[in-house]
């Protein structure tokens, strides 16, 4: 670990709170001061052929494929967590990549604005959820936290320090190089801070929720949600006690909300109702033996995933529903996965194995997605000598 | 060169040879209007246009260019402001607007699936019937191609409030420089892996070629008010723009035209009643439940008032609503009729520093004795100054480039970046580096290597050749600057 402690200092490599990551030793972690250091240690990361995995709060850690490497280093960018930068008026906000989700958002809201980066992650950090690319609850298919990126400083396994997209809310100066580096886990390079677009708290917010005895009869009162003329700032579907909970966010100018709550009847539910379904998506307890499966579809096709897997996973394996997103959370048996896995390959459905029950052997990314040559090519020419959290993206790459 | 000619000759042979090709153009005559897209200062001379009607047929395309080792470049309307159409000299363009069929309109998950040559206007008049409409709104909408749009992420005055074109695409068929047919990202947004959609999306056509795509569809707002807040100077309505953004309000659009843009369109066909006497207008359009939006009306004025505007009115009517758009989407062909030649650019400022931009960018130009009109996308900082001069003049000419270059040099020391919508192209690649350095520019090599080894996808535009090979050959990669 000599390279990295004449970056670093000695201090800052300590060894790792467990021996092992994934079946591969953990030497030490790592944890940079500066993104020009982070650079660094990708460079000597590089020359002395020791892969490392990049992490933040680590609560997506797990999220991706054994590393199919005998021996790491884990490169902590918590130290990496300068005052964001905030600039309501130019509708941007700038973060170093350690820089804790929920502090970035409190601070926002101090000057009236907030992002769309997912805050429902315990410790999360502004890069971390940047490449993991997690949905929340308000996800849709037009409501995504990608969308709102706008500039990137990533450090490459060349060792250089480099820039893409910028400071300002519209751009196409160049490829989309921040679209790329979003989601990708940290395997074509390692995000050292990001500016995002800072919008306007809404004026107002509500929450309101209907009960129903089943599933169906909660699916069916969202698609008559989902078509009523509203905007919806999030729809989401969960289990209570005996039944399940239709619960849906409006947000916007007061007027507005108030005419759109009039529009589609709901008993008013808290703000802590809505932070129930962000929990049931973020924590991650696991259940033993079972996989933490993300079912994804279109939005019409939310009621048949819904129906496959209380078919394969009986009645209370599902967590939560965004009918919006097309998406489905639940644990899932191990014995199950087989089938699940034919059934979404067959119907051209997608999913993510949040968590795989130790000793099972699945690409977590789900069947291969179309384009993995390219991706492939992608990783080569970014990573071509396989430091950055090798085996560990989709297709093992 | 002599061995070059039958193996062209051979080429055009086998382009005409694919059943679903329905034309191949090579006549002197019929190359001429393919010389370059709407950035006419810098042209190409293609070996041959050809039509295709279908992937298979784009697929088979490649494979001829391929074996002859000849380039290829994409074109739709041929609207574009960067020379992303223009053709390398000998390639083969592959025009795309008969490919234009609206293949599926999926209401309930409220997505299209159409092929590239569709122009944007005409899948929105599809689905008006339907409540829906296809957000991103180019100025040259009537014309422009959906396949050009993705290649251009292209925007348009409603991007403030609905983004670029970007997150409207959900999955793009391409067909990859190696001839194969792949699809990118997924109709329902779950793609595993990179994000291949959103990296090809805006590429300028550099990565390979669209054949089909799903786009989203936007519900149509069920009230829309359209207001014209006109100002004595330009800094009261840029100063409107911040306090518009302050108070919370997103506005669909919010636009400012200054006067020489005013005088412009008032004196033209779509003349729209915009004031002669104001030294700017903003068009502010809110959109949404009938009560917010006369809540935020109310706002906005308030806002518009306490700046010093002139007049704040709200179209009465949609015929009203009309004539206002048609007076700014109709701008730059109102500056045409100013002098023989156009010069549209495009760069982007944080919002704030428009003040001072603007001012900078205008004495520069009456430092060179240029006639220069601003369109600015305001709430997004994305700045149109457009040249009206004579290419007939060479000093006039050179003014022109100059003024250009000091346009992106302005942006870029007020923090901003080479291009909001118009792309880099031709135009601009060699400005790059005023913005990225080498090693930021690398990644963006990796990229285009990782879709195209061989290099004949679109060659030369959008990313400077490293500048060891770059020298300062003004026909590298075929493109002659053409003395006027
Ligand atoms: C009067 C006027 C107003 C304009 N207003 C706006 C505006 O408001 N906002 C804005 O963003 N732009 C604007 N533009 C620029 C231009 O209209 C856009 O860039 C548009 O998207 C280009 O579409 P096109 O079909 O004309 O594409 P073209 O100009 O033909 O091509 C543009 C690029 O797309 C590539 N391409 C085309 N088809 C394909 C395909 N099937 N596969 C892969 N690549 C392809 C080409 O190779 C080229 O690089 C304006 C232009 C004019 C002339």
């Amino acid at each position: 670990m000599q390279p990295f402690a004449a970056i670093v200092g000695t201090e800052y490599v300590q060894p790792p709170s467990a021996p092992t990551f994934g079946g591969a030793k953990l030497e030490a972690v790592v944890r940079p001061g500066s993104p020009e250091e982070v650079a660094a240690c990708l460079g000597a990361a590089r020359s002395e052929g020791i892969p490392v995995i990049a992490t933040g709060g680590g609560s997506k850690l797990h999220w991706g494929n054994p590393p199919d490497v005998s021996a790491l280093a884990l490169l902590d960018l918590g130290r990496l967590n300068a005052a964001p930068e905030l600039q309501p008026e130019e509708g941007i906000a700038t973060a170093e990549a350690g820089v804790r989700v929920d502090a970035l958002a409190r601070a926002a809201a101090e000057r009236g604005s907030c992002t769309s980066l997912a805050d429902i992650f315990p410790q999360a950090t502004v890069g971390g959820t940047i490449a993991a690319d997690p949905p929340s609850p308000t996800h849709s298919v037009e409501r995504r936290a990608r969308n709102d990126l706008l500039g990137l400083e990533v450090a490459l396994p060349t060792g250089e320090l480099t820039r893409a997209g910028g400071k300002v809310v519209k751009n196409v100066t160049g490829f989309d190089l921040v679209r790329l580096y979003c989601g990708s886990l940290g395997t074509l390079g390692v995000i050292t801070s990001a500016t995002l677009r800072l919008r306007s708290l809404p004026g107002a917010r509500r929450v309101l929720r209907r009960d129903f005895d089943e599933l169906g009869a909660a699916l069916s009162a969202a698609t008559e949600l989902m078509q009523t003329p509203l905007e919806l700032a999030g729809v989401a579907l969960e289990p209570g006690s005996e039944g399940w909970g239709l619960v849906w966010l409006l947000e916007g100018g007061e007027t507005s909300v108030a005419e759109f709550a009039g529009r589609f009847a709901g008993d008013p539910a808290s703000d802590e109702d809505w932070r129930a379904v962000g929990r049931e998506i973020g924590e991650s307890e696991r259940v033993n033996g079972h996989a933490r499966v993300r079912l994804g579809a279109r939005p019409s096709d939310t009621r048949s995933l819904c129906q496959q897997l209380q078919r394969l996973a009986g009645d209370r394996s599902l967590r939560v529903v965004l009918p919006r997103a097309g998406l489905a959370f639940a644990d899932v048996p191990a014995e199950a996965l087989p089938e699940l896995w034919r059934e979404t390959e067959s119907r051209g459905w997608s999913l993510f194995l949040e968590h795989l029950p130790v000793g099972l052997e699945y690409d977590v990314f789900g069947p291969e997605p179309a384009g993995l040559p390219v991706m492939r090519a992608l990783k080569h020419r970014f990573d071509p000598d396989r430091v950055l959290a090798p085996g560990r993206y989709v297709g093992r790459i | 060169m002599a061995e070059q000619l039958p193996r062209a000759v051979e080429l055009v042979r086998r382009l005409r040879s694919i059943r679903e090709v329905a034309e191949v153009l090579d006549g002197e005559g019929e190359l001429f209007p393919y010389e370059a897209d709407a950035f006419t200062l810098l042209r190409g001379r293609a070996l041959a246009v050809v039509f295709p009607l279908s992937a298979r047929a784009v697929q088979e395309i490649v494979l001829a260019c391929n074996a002859a080792g000849t380039s290829y470049v994409a074109r739709g309307a041929g609207t574009g402001l960067s020379g992303g159409a223009t053709p390398v000299d000998g390639c083969v363009l592959i025009e795309f607007s008969r490919m234009n069929r609206v293949l599926e309109i999926d209401v309930t998950n409220r997505t299209a699936v159409v092929e590239p040559g569709v122009i944007n206007a005409d899948l929105s008049e599809m689905v008006a019937p339907l409540g829906l409409h296809y957000a991103p709104d180019p100025s040259s909408q009537s014309a422009c191609t959906i396949g050009g749009n993705i290649a251009e992420n292209s925007g348009g005055p409603h991007t403030l409030k609905y983004g670029t074109t970007s997150p409207h695409v959900l999955e793009i068929e391409v067909v990859l420089p190696d001839a194969t047919l792949v699809k990118l990202g997924r109709r329902d947004g779950h793609c595993a892996g990179y994000d291949l959609r959103g990296l090809f999306v805006g590429s300028e056509g550099t990565l390979g070629l669209v054949t089909c795509a799903t786009v989203r569809l936007v519900p149509d707002p069920e009230t829309v008010c359209t207001l014209l807040a006109s100002f004595s100077s330009l800094v009261g309505a840029c100063e409107a723009v911040a306090g518009i953004i302050a108070s919370g309000v997103l506005p669909a659009a919010l636009e400012l035209l200054d006067d020489r843009t005013i005088e412009a369109v008032e004196a033209s066909v779509y003349a729209a009643g915009y004031p002669r006497d104001a030294r700017a207008v903003l068009l502010i359009e809110l959109d949404g439940a009938a009560q917010g939006v006369a809540e935020e009306r109310e706002c906005v004025e308030r806002v518009c008032r306490e700046r010093q505007a002139i007049d704040v009115r709200a179209a009465v009517d949609e015929a009203e609503r009309a004539a206002l758009w048609r007076g700014r989407k109709g701008a730059f062909g109102a500056m045409g009729r100013l002098a023989p030649d156009l010069y549209v650019h495009d760069a982007v400022v944080p919002r704030t520093r428009l003040p001072e931009v603007v001012a900078e960018i205008n004495e520069a130009a009456a430092r060179r004795g240029l006639r220069l009109a601003n369109i600015l996308h305001a709430g997004d900082g994305n700045l149109h100054p457009n040249i009206s001069f004579d290419r007939r003049d060479a000093n006039q000419l050179q003014r022109v480039r100059e003024m250009g270059e000091e346009i992106l040099r302005i942006c870029i020391e007020a923090g901003g970046v080479l291009s909001g919508e118009h792309g880099i192209g031709i135009e601009k690649r060699d400005y790059m580096r005023m913005l990225f350095d080498e090693c930021d520019l690398e990644p963006m090599r990796w990229v285009h290597d990782a879709f195209d080894p061989e290099d004949r996808c679109n060659p030369g535009k959008l990313i400077p050749t490293p500048r060891a090979c770059a020298e300062s050959n003004p026909r590298h990669r075929g493109y002659a600057k053409v003395e006027f």
